[in-house]
């Protein structure tokens, strides 16, 4: 493990945290600490009578600490962490781990076995039963949040998209609404982005709100068409719609796509809308050079897990969730965080090889957007107060505004304006920056 | 994306019926059979926003790019340096601009250049500061530090600073900054700076400019203003505000630097009025002790006359301040008193300073009467000279006779000692307003005793109900206190029996001081010691 303090700041639930943290990252506050293979412990004296008992699994990013804190990780674990990450050589030695960090890692590997719940067949057909009628009448149900959702479209298309503007947001949420009540959580986020135009910028609106619908509607005709599409693309659409995908149900289906790798964890973002925060995570597969995009979900009473840090490798086994195009997926099994990858990764040679791959990509999953690339030798250039991104051949690619000045400034402390291999989504129409490989290390912006 | 189809859909299919002709064949080609045209349009929107999305060759960039390298000379400070400018960037503005100065000092003198993560942090915190501190920041964010100034929304970075080019290409504002910086820091240079273009300067950029040189005046001058003076000044008058305003600088600036000349002509224009003065004081007399004093003619004459005034040092023709002047005379000389050092009085005068501000001050043909208030009208004059020229001499001698109100202007020009000895006075609740007259960086740090005077006058204003502890307090004891004022304030803490009271100092008083000398103090030893 070789965790650097940014990225130790990350696993922060709060900036407080990480200052808190860092303040004891000192060798001096501690009465022992220690680091074995797959460990870091230490026992600080806190404010109550008892020193605290303090561990970090660096496999799999777990803390335990018998300090009150409801903090997790508490400052004490971020406290040792940032001790081991700025003190390599007086403190990096590997020594045996005492009886408590022992006892506690052992019972992190062994899982505990759910009793299998014996269910007789009458049971099982029952609840089989039950199932089948529970998806018929979500079906019914979103059937008819298609059928006015459509109705609703066609209405806009009679009098005219130039009306939109005029219209109030309420009437956004209110079809948002509608498509809530009838199941389709997928279709109202579609709905709602509608009413998140900014209508009252000059220019754009126009395009996005036609793209919008455009992608809307061909939603729609897919649902339409449900029993004619192949299983993988019923369940496609099914998610699109909103059906939410079960990460229990994908840990234990052995039919998965699932791959085993070292996984550079590529970049991480997080949005916040309507109180429910969504953290991105893209993940590259060094070996077999496959990307992987794991999506968590926190709200103010459930914050995030963070379980991998931007700018790490981990060896770890990657389930995907099915689909015609999978990309979204779940760390399954995660054996360790390494400091370097064995195979380097293959980078595309330039824009325009990503592009076409991007297009092919699109033929078969229209609705795709924040795929994964590697390119090589790119640059970032700036032309008309707009940033591109830019390869050798000269073919350029605008880069998503959500690219600002502070991550040019990474870029050009790292690279200084030197063409180097990067890491990209493609959202829309741009690219979005990840990370700058260079000198056999990947770089996180 | 395609036009038809985006027209309509933007106008409406009733207003714009569809003809399906007028569609685009490919995507026409596609479309299944539908009952409605907005049906209809709605699949072509599906098509076409796919089209639209990724139908289309990547562009092809037609300017030239920049593809040079950007390397670093200098290396990165190390990791504390940087952190050290995060807490600087967290104080009060009050203080931090004095702190982020010492900084941006230490960094220069120790050659390297603050780490990437703290760039952004560092520029933004400079667009608030001077352009001087901006300068500054611009040496030490390194040349890929400086790729970034061009693309951020502030323009407080202008690409003329950026390129070194401000002093042809900058405002006005920016050109005064950038002289001013040279000349606070090499006398030299920003004299050859200022002679090269002299002649193509416009008169209100000369004036700004002649301020500065009085500002940091010093003998290596003399040559560059004796030439001014003698090619396009002397013996001329000037009806321009502003080139009478240049006169007056350069007059002023030759007489600090003894240009005997001009020193020569004043005298003698003046000493048909220095008349002996009558001493009510009988050991003056005894002694022999004479003093002079001046007996201006109530009229205009062949020395006071506006044309002279003009011709001799720039002065306004016109009395333009008939409430104080009575006399035109009167007028003038105040002028003079406003820009010849006050050593040439008391030469004149044949007294001491003490003498000479009394006189200027108190005697009774030098007064007049404001709305029932009897003002001595050179007052300000006398102020001002002390400003320009920084007359310890003369400041001492005015605090002890003008009123404390009076006094404040000057304030920020005591010597050290001067102001101490001027607060032993003044040590009163109010004093802070006072005390934060001064400006840290001028050397102004209190001495340990009178560290302790403030401090202790402080509590006693505490207990005594008379003030109120605020974080101000706390910030203006860190701006000035001696480097032992933490021991001095504990000392006081001590004496108290007050939780309350001990807990508030300890927040608003003393844990901000700590912070503040912690940095002052890491800035010292980063400075003195480049192995740190």
């Amino acid at each position: 493990m070789n965790f650097t303090e940014s990225q130790i700041e990350i696993l922060a639930p709060k900036p407080t945290a990480f200052k808190e943290g860092k303040k004891l990252g000192n060798a001096s506050y501690w009465q022992q600490f220690g680091k074995s293979e797959r460990a870091l412990w230490g026992i600080i004296q806190g404010s109550g009578a008892s020193p605290y008992y303090t561990g970090v699994d660096f496999n799999e990013l777990a803390y335990r600490c018998t300090c009150p804190s409801r903090q997790f990780p508490c400052k004490h674990a971020l406290g040792l962490m940032v001790l081991f990450a700025n003190n390599a050589k007086v403190v990096n030695a590997l020594t045996s781990e005492p009886d408590w960090v022992s006892e506690w890692m052992d019972k992190r590997l062994t899982k505990p076995i759910q009793k299998e719940k014996s269910i007789s067949e009458e049971e099982d057909s029952s609840a089989d039963r039950e199932k089948e009628k529970r998806l018929q009448d979500r079906i019914e149900s979103v059937d008819a949040g298609v059928k006015e959702l459509d109705l609703w479209l066609r209405d806009l298309i009679r009098i005219g998209l130039l009306e939109l503007p005029s219209k109030s947001p309420g009437t956004f949420e209110k079809v948002a609404a509608r498509m809530i009540d009838c199941k389709a959580p997928g279709l109202a986020g579609w709905v709602k982005s509608l009413g998140k135009i900014n209508y009252a910028a000059s220019g754009g609106w126009e395009n996005e709100s036609i793209t919008i619908i455009g992608k809307l509607s061909l939603l729609i005709k897919a649902w339409n068409n449900m029993s004619n599409l192949s299983e993988s693309w019923q369940q496609t659409i099914r998610n699109l719609i909103g059906w939410s995908q079960s990460t229990k149900e994908l840990m234990d289906d052995s039919n998965a796509l699932a791959i085993k790798d070292e996984w550079i964890v590529l970049g991480q973002e997080s949005e916040n809308t309507e109180d429910i925060i969504i953290q991105r995570t893209w993940l590259w597969g060094s070996e077999k050079g496959k990307p992987v995009l794991i999506l968590q979900f926190a709200t103010k009473f459930s914050p995030l897990q963070t379980s991998v840090i931007p700018g790490t490798i981990i060896e770890a086994e990657i389930a995907y969730f099915p689909g015609v195009h999978p990309l979204r997926g779940i760390i399954r099994k995660q054996r360790g965080i390494l400091t370097k990858w064995k195979n380097t990764p293959v980078y595309d040679a330039s824009l325009e090889t990503i592009w076409d791959k991007h297009i092919a990509h699109a033929a078969i999953y229209p609705w795709i957007n924040d795929q994964p690339y590697l390119i090589n030798q790119v640059r970032i250039i700036n032309i008309q107060k707009s940033w591109q991104l830019i390869d050798t051949e000269n073919k350029m690619m605008p880069i998503h505004p959500s690219f600002g000045i502070e991550k040019y400034m990474q870029w050009i402390m790292i690279t200084g304006n030197a063409p180097f291999a990067m890491a990209v989504v493609i959202r829309g129409k741009q690219v979005l920056p990840l990370g700058v490989f260079a000198d056999q290390t990947y770089i996180v912006l | 994306m395609d036009d038809t189809i985006r027209n309509i859909a933007l106008i409406g299919t009733d207003r714009s019926p569809l003809h399906k002709v007028t569609l685009p064949e490919p995507i026409r080609a596609r479309l299944s059979d539908h009952t409605t045209d907005e049906a209809l349009i709605l699949e072509a929107i599906s098509y076409a926003c796919f089209s639209h999305e990724f139908g289309h060759p990547l562009a092809t960039s037609e300017v030239i790019i920049d593809e040079s390298i950007v390397e670093e000379k200098l290396p990165y400070a190390r990791k504390e340096i940087s952190e050290l400018l995060m807490d600087i960037l967290s104080v009060a503005i009050s203080i931090r601009q004095s702190l982020l100065k010492s900084w941006l000092e230490m960094m220069q003198k120790r050659s390297e250049l603050v780490l990437p993560e703290s760039v952004i942090p560092l520029i933004q915190a400079g667009n608030t500061q001077p352009e001087d501190i901006r300068a500054m920041i611009i040496t030490v964010i390194g040349n890929r530090g400086k790729k970034i100034l061009p693309f951020l929304p502030d323009e407080k970075y202008t690409t003329s600073i950026l390129s070194g080019s401000v002093w042809l290409e900058g405002t006005a504002e920016q050109r005064r900054q950038h002289f001013l910086h040279i000349r606070q820091n090499d006398q030299q240079k920003g004299l050859d700076l200022i002679r090269e273009n002299w002649n193509t300067e416009n008169v209100r950029d000369k004036a700004s400019f002649l301020r500065i040189i009085a500002d940091t005046l010093a003998p290596i001058d003399l040559q560059f203003l004796e030439d001014l003076y003698t090619s396009v000044y002397a013996g001329k008058a000037f009806q321009k505000t502003t080139e009478r305003e240049c006169k007056l600088w350069i007059c002023h600036m030759l007489l600090r630097l003894k240009y005997n000349p001009l020193l020569e002509s004043i005298r003698q224009g003046l000493s048909p009025y220095v008349i002996p003065k009558q001493s009510k004081s009988i050991l003056d007399r005894v002694l022999g002790r004479k003093m002079n004093e001046l007996k201006l003619p109530d009229t205009h004459d062949q020395f006071w006359n506006g044309k002279n005034m003009n011709e001799l040092i720039g002065l306004d023709e016109k009395n333009t301040d008939l409430l104080h002047f009575d006399h035109d005379p009167l007028f003038w000389l105040n002028g003079m008193i406003e820009i010849i050092p006050f050593h040439f009085w008391t030469e004149l005068l044949q007294c001491d300073y003490k003498q000479a501000a009394d006189y200027f001050l108190n005697n009774d043909h030098f007064q007049t009467t404001v709305k029932g208030n009897r003002i001595p009208i050179f007052q300000n004059a006398l102020l001002g000279i002390c400003i320009l020229t920084r007359d310890q001499d003369l400041i001492g001698q005015l605090i002890e006779m003008i009123p404390e109100e009076m006094v404040i202007p000057i304030i920020p020009f005591m010597k050290q000692s001067v102001f101490e000895k001027y607060m032993d006075d003044h040590l009163s609740a109010g004093m802070f307003e006072i005390l934060n007259k001064r400006n840290e960086h001028d050397d102004h740090q209190w001495s340990e005793a009178f560290t302790r005077k403030v401090i202790n006058q402080f509590s006693q204003d505490l207990n005594n109900g008379k003030l109120h502890i605020h974080s101000h307090h706390g910030l203006t004891i860190a701006r000035f206190g001696h480097r032992k004022v933490l021991d001095i304030l504990h000392e006081v803490v001590q004496d108290q029996t007050n939780a309350s009271w001990q807990a508030q100092w300890q927040t608003l008083i003393v844990e901000p001081v700590d912070k503040i000398n912690s940095i002052k103090f890491s800035i010292d030893q980063f400075m003195n010691n480049s192995r740190l």
